[in-house]
């Protein structure tokens, strides 16, 4: 299973891995499985069945196709093995991917790390390794060289996060936003699905910004950061696209919605998503209760946004029309006197007047 | 034994009863996937797998030959209330697994089982199959059915 005529491979003490479901989904250079020591199940139950009868070290689980039962696969995974589980993640997969390996109190996590597809399988069977680095997004790069030493990729790895990451807030890009939506959009087309997308801006930020200086300025960026991503679902995909503007897109995770595929239709139909409409009311809550301590005693109470929701398919059917229609909704909502968010549709609404 | 389902329904809670009355080890696993890791465990201790056609027929029916190769025996319980889908019927009885339709032809199978009648020949694949195994399957299924046999 190892090639010597494989520049890349092997590292220092290469472990056996198991590859379970469609890797060509996973790796750039899936045709080439054969050179390096891993032993491929396409069949999840195969997969199962050899985890629990083999020695490995890794298991990477292909997660493409498998969302709806992923819990129960992960399980069963853990039951027969004590190999690291290292889930192979599309892009739009990674919130999902990211809960999996974040244990809830007093439960098991399902899996130990996880890795953005596509990738090579020279740096899988690396980095999956135990003591390795987990949960570092690769971004898609096809073209990266096959021969890539192991600190050189950290540090692409690296370049990579900070590519998709905005360092202020710690949330994810415009870059990332607006890739993830667009796959989000691809994946949910056509199943009945819903996806929505939250545009909103910190009213006045330009005024605090004047008043209070750039160091203030950037600090009520990062406190929003931090309301905003306890306000949604674990998810759901928020990120500062420019300014103080930030998005939100929410998705109907499949993986929870398991089992319940009727009433996610049937809440598909409904005009906007309810959830994404409580989320965002939850939002303009807590930034009214927010204390900002750095104003001094005026810092209560005064921050306030101001947003457009727009829904896929119903409000658009790309990401460039969704963020248009949601922009329109935001611009309207400034219009009609701030700290509101308003729904893209005939005639727009403030979500605060919806039940 | 290894039984499949959801573990607070009657048909779970009284198989493994019944296999406890009988001093069997019963494992409950609340889906194929884990079904399939105890499978893995077994290391070549003999058992039978009674399960629901719903849990049993996941993935095209690979459980089936899954256990096959492991010359495991498979009973599986028809949900009347649902649609069993005649491709996991089909998919069960190539694979050798009995077809049952309530808990008390279930506990037979036990009983059968454990009087050492219950385990099938190994078989490489389904195509594997005897004719007389072919046969008794398919007399399963017409009693089922309610239908007379012709033989």
């Amino acid at each position: 299973m190892h090639s010597t005529s494989n520049p890349t491979f092997p590292p220092a003490r290469p472990g056996r891995i198991l590859l379970v479901g469609d890797i060509r989904r996973a790796f750039l250079d899936a045709s080439h499985v054969d050179r390096y020591p891993c032993e491929v199940c396409v069949n999840v139950l195969d997969g199962i069945r050899a985890a629990a009868q083999g020695r490995f070290d890794v298991v990477g689980v292909v997660m493409d196709g498998t969302l709806s039962q992923l819990g129960s696969i992960l399980m069963a995974l853990r039951k027969g093995t004590s190999a690291r589980i290292v889930l192979l993640a599309q892009m739009h997969e990674e919130p999902i991917a990211r809960r999996l390996v974040m244990a809830d109190p007093g439960e098991e996590k399902r899996a130990d790390a996880y890795m953005i597809c596509p990738l090579r399988l020279a740096s899988f069977c690396t980095h999956a390794q135990p003591g390795e680095e987990p949960q570092t997004p690769e971004t898609p790069s096809a073209e990266r060289e096959e021969a890539v030493p192991a600190e050189l990729e950290r540090r692409i790895r690296h370049l990579e996060r900070l590519a998709t990451t905005d360092d202020l807030t710690g949330l994810k890009n415009r870059r990332y936003i607006r890739e993830f939506a667009g796959q989000i959009l691809e994946q949910t087309r056509g199943t009945g699905r819903r996806v929505t997308l939250l545009v909103f801006d910190i009213d006045n930020f330009k005024h605090f910004n004047d008043v209070y200086g750039h160091a203030t300025g950037d600090e009520i960026l990062r406190q929003a950061a931090i309301l905003v991503r306890r306000c949604c679902r674990p998810h759901d995909v928020v990120g500062r696209i420019g300014g103080d503007e930030f998005a939100v897109v929410f998705w109907d995770d499949p993986y929870r919605a398991s089992g319940d595929v009727e009433r996610d239709r049937r809440s598909a139909a409904a005009e906007h998503p309810t959830e994404a409409i409580s989320v965002a009311k939850r939002f303009q809550k807590e930034f009214g209760n927010a204390d900002l301590h750095l104003l001094g005693p005026a810092g209560e109470g005064v921050l306030t946004i101001s947003g457009g929701l727009a829904s896929f398919p119903r409000d658009g059917e790309t990401v460039e029309q969704l963020f248009e229609q949601a922009d329109l909704a935001l611009l309207d909502a400034k219009r009609r006197g701030k700290n509101r968010i308003y729904l893209v549709g005939e005639p727009q609404s403030d979500i605060a007047e919806i039940e | 034994m290894i039984v499949v389902g959801d573990p607070c329904s009657e048909f779970v809670r009284t198989m493994v009863r019944l296999a406890r009355e009988r001093e069997v080890e019963a494992v409950p696993c609340s889906d194929a996937y884990s079904a399939v890791a105890e499978i893995g465990g077994l290391s070549g201790r003999r058992a039978l797998i009674v399960g629901t056609m719903r849990e049993l027929t996941r993935e095209n029916g690979r459980f089936f030959e899954l256990a096959a190769a492991d010359a495991i025996r498979c009973c599986c319980l028809l949900d009347t209330r649902a649609a069993a889908g005649r491709d996991g019927v089909l998919s069960a009885s190539r694979a050798g697994a009995a077809v049952i339709s309530d808990l008390r032809e279930a506990e037979e199978a036990l009983t059968e089982w454990l009087a050492g009648d219950g385990d099938r020949p190994r078989r490489l694949a389904p195509r594997d199959l005897l004719d007389d195994d072919l046969r008794a399957t398919e007399a399963e299924l017409r009693a089922l059915l309610g239908h007379k046999t012709n033989a």
